[in-house]
């Protein structure tokens, strides 16, 4: 599952500008980290 | 194989017109020091528009370069080449300028275009690939260039992402322990308070159970009230029942003692007047005789009156004659008498006896009105002494009715003397009754205000206890859940934490296995080197720690320092190169300026050699090295056997 999540991103990384990149690669990490479930408990 | 044709005119060192055509692959320029080596590859190098000064004029058509530099007022021209690639992708001309630690050539960049070129990370690899060279000329070391070659491949996604995913591990460990710390103080917190709550509590239970003694005392009020019910409910039987009704009759006995009093003063009133006449006995006598005066008077007048009125019919009849005497008068004698008649005379006897007759009728009136007075006084006295010989009657009858009267007076006033007494009597059950009242009264007042104060005060620990039991059911619940949290915030955050892990985990390894199949690559291609080259090192290679190890032909390990100068130069040559070629395959110019000068011929030609074989051929389309000519026996370099010695580009002075 994190080697596919990992590889979309790769794929979808392409195509952000480098400004954004970093923002945009956190922002997809933690969409994937905190499901919906842990962050509720949270 | 078509050639570069580069034409250069007033350039550098150049006067005047050259032109060299530049074969694809490998181009060996030779020459003494100012013969214009390094102007070939500076020309090339200027024709990149990054290096032109703006006062230079270019023109690009197709393959064809042009560019005229006015400060010399020379010209460059490159026919059938690819300086696109430099052009256009804005990559350096030669590695020369790197070898030599030259970054003029970066200096003058275009950051616009190179920030918006996506081969950047080619020029950034090749600026910093200096550190390479650095690092394997003076460490042997390739490390420090780990992070650039990260840059320049698709591996530095992976970096940044573990860069990325590294922070939020950090995050979440801080943030856990943070959470942890809040809350864990939270319960702490609570605890305390729950634990003096409860203290608080106990003392407050018993306390509270001191003041249950002090709900008997609700009973006796109780008592007390149902006494005070009953009295009131007697004193009301007596005031509203008995004594209204006593005082009822008594009123109304009141009332008629009243009237009867009333009726005996009248009546002894009437007595005593009757009294005054009976005591003037004397006078009904004198008034008798009164009368009979009267009487005898108005006798006395009225026979005067008779006398006079006789008088006056006297006086009437002579006028009367008189006048018929005057009316009969014949000649002066009278008829009757036949005397003479004087006339004169019998006027003045008749004016005479009507004055009279006047006289006697006014003494007829004067006596007609004593007459008259007379009888008013006679029946006022008459009607006195009828009244005055009535009296005794009357009075005896008055007398019975008196005595009557008194008779009821008195017997009212018993009466009203017995209910004054009943009243009294029913007053002081009743003055007793309101004392008896009010000290019960009193006595609920004062036992109440005990109870009230008791009250109050249990009141104010059973709400004091209330709101401690509220409060600390609260704390509890907030602490429970705090426990709650406490046990499952950690496994959530443990959760991410190791999600973090796992990812830093497989970037770790696909970095480490990129870096791998890189250490792999290059060492494989040192391999070659080594086999190819036969120099003094049985083995050349990159460890795990991207140290470059050598060994000797004894096979012991050699400081990469120890190393000649040209040797270390190859291999950070050959290092670079097929680190340029592994990242960008289609790189199209490399140039090496006089840095293989201090090797001895063999070496040169062998390495140059072993460069074209394994290195240039087929992969980099022009490659240019430049040599100070020291007897290079170049028949033996083997490219320039298989090509013409044409290649081979001579300079003289």
């Amino acid at each position: 599952m994190i080697n596919k999540f990992l590889d979309n991103l790769l794929i979808e990384i392409e195509n952000v500008s480098k400004s954004k990149l970093e923002k945009y690669i956190e922002i997809k990490l933690r969409e994937f980290l905190e499901e919906k479930k842990i962050l509720d408990e949270i | 194989m078509t050639d570069w044709t580069l034409k250069i005119n007033n350039f550098g060192g150049f006067k005047g017109s050259k032109v060299f055509n530049l074969k694809e692959g490998l181009n060996l320029i030779i020459g003494e020091n100012a013969t214009g080596k390094t102007t070939i590859i500076n020309a090339l190098k200027f024709l990149n528009r990054q290096e032109k000064n703006s006062e230079n004029e270019d023109v690009k058509e197709g393959n064809h370069y042009y560019l005229h530099d006015k400060t010399q007022n020379g010209c460059i021209e490159l026919i059938n080449g690819h300086l696109n690639y430099f052009v256009e992708l804005k990559t350096p001309l030669t590695i020369l300028s790197y070898l030599k630690g030259k970054n003029e050539f970066y200096s003058k960049r275009n950051n616009r275009l190179i920030s918006n070129n996506p081969n950047v990370i080619k020029f950034t690899f090749i600026d910093k690939s200096n550190k390479l060279m650095e690092a394997i000329e003076y460490s042997g070391s390739i490390e420090p260039i780990k992070s650039e070659i990260i840059k320049i491949s698709h591996i530095r996604h992976h970096e940044l992402i573990l860069k990325k995913v590294r922070d939020l591990n950090t995050e979440f460990r801080e943030k856990k322990e943070k959470i942890l710390n809040d809350l864990n103080s939270r319960r702490k917190e609570l605890e305390l308070w729950i634990e003096r709550n409860i203290k608080e509590l106990e003392k407050l239970e018993e306390k509270l159970s001191r003041y249950k003694i002090l709900d008997e005392k609700s009973e006796k009020i109780k008592n007390l009230e149902e006494k005070l019910k009953k009295k009131n409910s007697e004193y009301n039987e007596l005031y509203y029942k008995e004594l209204s009704k006593l005082n009822e009759v008594y009123n109304r006995i009141s009332i008629n003692l009243e009237k009867s009093e009333k009726k005996l003063n009248q009546l002894e009133e009437k007595k005593s007047e009757y009294e005054s006449f009976i005591n003037l006995e004397n006078s009904i006598i004198k008034n008798e005789n009164k009368i009979k005066i009267l009487d005898q008077k108005i006798d006395n007048l009225s026979l005067k009156k008779k006398e006079i009125e006789s008088n006056k019919k006297k006086i009437l009849e002579f006028i009367q004659l008189l006048e018929e005497t005057l009316v009969n008068n014949e000649d002066g004698i009278c008829r009757h008498c036949l005397g003479n008649i004087d006339e004169k005379k019998i006027g003045k006897k008749i004016k005479e006896l009507t004055e009279q007759k006047q006289t006697y009728l006014e003494k007829i009136k004067e006596l007609n009105f004593q007459i008259k007075e007379l009888n008013i006084e006679r029946d006022k006295i008459n009607n006195l002494l009828n009244k005055q010989k009535n009296i005794p009657k009357e009075l005896k009858e008055l007398s019975i009715q008196i005595s009557s009267s008194k008779k009821r007076i008195k017997d009212y006033n018993t009466k009203l003397i017995t209910l004054k007494d009943k009243i009294n009597r029913v007053n002081q059950t009743l003055d007793n009754l309101k004392q008896e009242i009010d000290s019960i009264q009193k006595e609920i007042i004062q036992n109440a205000n005990q109870d009230e104060d008791t009250k109050k005060k249990k009141m104010d620990i059973i709400s004091k206890i209330n709101v401690i039991k509220e409060q600390t059911q609260k704390f509890q619940e907030e602490r429970n859940t705090l426990v709650h949290k406490i046990l499952i915030l950690p496994v959530n955050y443990d959760v991410l934490i190791k999600r973090t892990e796992y990812i830093i985990d497989v970037l770790n390894e696909k970095i480490e296995k990129f870096f791998l199949n890189f250490i792999d690559y290059v060492n494989s291609e040192l391999e070659i080197m080594v086999d190819k080259l036969n120099w003094n090192f049985k083995e050349l290679y990159i460890d795990d720690d991207l140290n470059l190890i050598t060994i000797n032909k004894e096979g012991k390990p050699q400081n990469f320092m120890t190393l000649s100068d040209f040797e270390r130069k190859s291999i950070a040559i050959v290092i670079l190169l097929i680190v340029k070629l592994k990242f960008f395959p289609d790189y199209p110019i490399f140039a090496i300026d006089e840095h293989l000068n201090s090797a001895d011929q063999a070496r040169f030609v062998n390495f140059i050699n072993y460069l074209y074989e394994n290195i240039i051929k087929s992969r980099i389309p022009l490659f240019i090295i430049t040599s100070l000519p020291n007897n290079i026996k170049f028949e033996k370099l083997g490219f320039f056997k298989q090509n013409n010695m044409e290649d081979l580009i001579i300079l003289y002075k």
